[in-house]
């Protein structure tokens, strides 16, 4: 008759007690094991979704933050542009993995063809498109695109940090569109850069001036991302195409070789107009996108504290992040409205289990005060009611794991889906290079799951049985150090 | 010397003032012997009792068992090995059978008791006047007397030397009180020494 064949007595002589003490902590249970699974489940949603959305950030202008400014303010506004001491300043920070910054144009060529693809309902993309080739320029020598996945160098090499900083005449092309043209690495082609004129009344361009440029092929790349995804999804598939063909015609060069040609059309410009020529010997005019890779996804949010102050007035820091914020509002509901709920439920399991265990106890009182009067030991007797309480709790953990896990699913559901109808409108959404967009509500929604997973597991008994625990002990250790003669005489 | 108590004081504090039940209360007893302690209600006897049997603790002054301070020995120790007690109220555990109840204190003690508690356990029931099928009866199940008895065999089971019982029979009418009395004299005869 040890002290743990009578806890097993206590169990199952007293069933009626043990069931009570087992419905409180399974109903309990349930609450506390569905909060934290909603809460595992937002917490998970968070890091998965911001992994996809990936460690990219640009700055840019705030333009939600100029369409809200009145007319006045407007007028009274200066911009600054964005210098590229500031872009380099940021770059410099801790946070950031690689950056780069580029210019972006467009040009036409006689002597390449671009690269073309038949579209289904023989609709042929870039047709009579004059300007087809599109400029992107690099400061970051082994190009921030094959390090990130878009595109794989096939063949030839990247740039060397020389050809950035001289603005050296050389060129990473794609594949096809070198294969299109019978170009390989080390062959040299010549793109047009040329000044349009655009005449408002009849919408015709007409071009002012035109210069020749020659770029030595270096290397050659192939486009990756997206590759996998064609099949599946049939309707975006012409939407992937001509992306696909937009990037097939994108051509690699340092930075300086597009600010040359851009001030250069600033100068055919400027002949015409001295308004423009005035402007050129103010500023220049270099107009540079950054874009910043970070190490990791929570790097997003220090990161934007620390460029904020730097940025001159109205820039702001865009990053993936942003758009999670903006879809994850039914997120943010579920993982508030859980937290209480958790907070709630751990409270009212002590309060609760606490009262019920102290009324399972003044019971049992007599019968404790008759071990001491026995001599057993204190621990003993405190041993024994807890391995009684404990193994009912633990049954009841175990029942309300699961049931509060379906319930947690269920509620959750209902709750997302009620959410969902409240979504907001994406307009006015502006793309950035690099910034994945294509993520929806539904995407977040899909990428919750209430799941068991053995942290959660192992949290939820570590709560509950901590919290039964605690308000067992505490009750229990008043009674055995009163002496015997006070319990039973 | 068995027992013996040395210039007990106890007391409830009444306000400012000391209510004292026993004051340099001291009193022996001998090995093998059978005593009774008389008292009005609410003299002290069961005070006494508690602190004989280290339920309790006087605010001053000690109790020896075998020359030894029970103290010293440790009450724990001491309820464990080296007294049986026997309530008024007998104090057996009501969801227990008479039989577990025995059993209890026997996987308490460190005494030498033999290996076969549940024969032991039985035998010393059936010795005192509980047969086996009422052995097996949950305790609430059993009338005043058979409890106390149950709660004598209870005392009896860790083999000690010395059982002291309060007011054992109080409970009892007279036929019961004298049965019992006959147990604790017929227990007599195998050297334990019994207060009552
Ligand atoms: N908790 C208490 N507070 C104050 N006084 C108490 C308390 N418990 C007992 N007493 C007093 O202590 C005195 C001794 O009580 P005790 O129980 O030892 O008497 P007793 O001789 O056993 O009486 P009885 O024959 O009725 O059992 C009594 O006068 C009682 O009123
Ligand atoms: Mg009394």
């Amino acid at each position: 008759m040890n002290f743990m064949k009578r806890a097993f007595l206590g169990i199952t002589r007293k069933k009626g007690k043990s069931l009570i003490l087992l419905a409180v902590i399974f109903i309990l249970g349930n609450l506390i094991s569905g909060a934290i699974a909603i809460q595992q489940a937002t917490g998970n949603v968070e890091t998965t979704i911001k992994e996809r959305l990936g460690t990219a950030a640009t700055v840019d202008m705030d333009y939600k933050a100029w369409e809200s400014m009145s007319e006045e303010e407007l007028e009274t506004l200066e911009m600054e542009e964005l210098g590229v001491d500031l872009i380099k300043q940021i770059g410099e920070l801790p946070y950031v993995k690689y950056y780069d910054y580029s210019m972006t144009t467009w040009m036409g060529s006689e002597s390449i063809e671009p690269y073309q693809e038949e579209l289904e309902e023989d609709v042929m993309y870039g047709d009579e498109d004059n300007i087809p080739f599109s400029l992107k320029g690099i400061n970051y020598a082994p190009v921030i695109d094959f390090e990130e996945g878009k595109g794989e160098l096939a063949d030839g090499r990247v740039f060397t940090e020389e050809e950035i900083k001289n603005g050296t005449s050389v060129a990473i092309i794609s594949q096809k569109l070198a294969e299109q043209n019978n170009l390989e690495v080390g062959d040299t082609f010549t793109l047009l850069s040329a000044v349009y004129d655009y005449s408002e009344e009849t919408g015709e361009e007409t071009v002012l001036d035109s210069r020749d440029i020659v770029l030595e092929v270096i290397g050659l790349f192939d486009p990756q991302s997206g590759k996998e995804e064609t099949e599946s999804k049939e309707e975006d598939s012409d939407m992937f195409l001509m992306e696909d063909i937009d990037y097939q015609n994108t051509v690699y060069v340092p930075n300086a070789i597009i600010s040359a040609e851009e001030q250069y059309y600033w100068e055919v410009y400027a002949e015409d107009d001295p308004e423009i020529a005035e402007m050129l010997e103010e500023e220049s005019m270099e107009y540079y996108t950054p874009i910043y890779y970070l190490n990791n996804p929570e790097d997003i949010e220090p990161f934007e504290e620390e460029v904020a102050p730097l940025l001159p007035e109205l820039y702001t820091v865009i990053s993936a992040s942003d758009q999670y914020d903006d879809i994850s509002g039914p997120m943010e509901s579920m993982s508030t409205l859980s937290k209480y709920v958790l907070l709630v439920a751990v409270i009212a399991t002590v309060l609760i289990t606490g009262l019920v265990v102290l009324l399972f106890l003044r019971d049992r009182k007599r019968e404790l005060g008759i071990y001491l009067s026995l001599g057993e030991k204190r621990g003993k007797v405190v041993g024994q009611i807890l391995i009684e309480v404990i193994v009912v709790a633990f049954v009841g953990i175990t029942l309300s794991l699961f049931t509060g896990n379906l319930l947690a699913g269920q509620v959750s559901d209902t709750m997302m889906k009620a959410d969902d109808t409240q979504e907001e409108s994406y307009e006015g959404v502006i793309y950035y290079e690099g910034i994945e967009t294509n993520l929806t509500a539904e995407d977040v929604i899909d990428s919750y799951e209430v799941s068991l997973n053995s942290s959660y597991v192992l949290g939820f008994y570590g709560i509950g049985l901590l919290t039964i625990l605690i308000s067992t002990i505490i009750p229990l250790i008043y009674i055995v150090r009163l002496n015997p003669k006070k319990i039973l005489m | 010397m068995i027992l013996e108590a040395k210039d007990l004081n106890y007391y409830y504090q009444d306000g400012e003032q000391r209510r004292y039940i026993l004051k340099d209360t001291s009193i022996s007893f001998e090995k093998g012997k059978f005593y009774t302690i008389l008292g009005q209600s609410g003299s002290g006897k069961t005070t006494l009792l508690s602190l004989l049997s280290a339920l309790d603790s006087p605010h001053s002054g000690e109790v020896l068992f075998n020359e030894e301070n029970i103290k010293k020995i440790g009450y724990e120790k001491y309820r464990r090995n080296n007294v049986g007690i026997i309530f008024q109220s007998y104090n057996l555990i009501p969801t227990f059978t008479a039989i577990e109840n025995v059993l209890v204190p026997m996987s308490i003690t460190e005494n030498e008791i033999p290996d076969d508690t549940k024969t032991v356990a039985y035998n010393l029931l059936d010795y005192i006047g509980i047969v086996k099928n009422k052995a097996d009866r949950l305790v609430n199940q059993l009338s005043g007397g058979e409890q106390q008895r149950v709660a004598i065999a209870r005392a009896l089971a860790t083999n000690v030397e010395l059982i002291l019982a309060d007011e054992p029979t109080g409970n009892l009418d007279e036929e019961m009180e004298q049965e019992i009395i006959d147990i604790f004299k017929k227990l007599m005869s195998m050297g334990n020494v019994s207060l009552w």
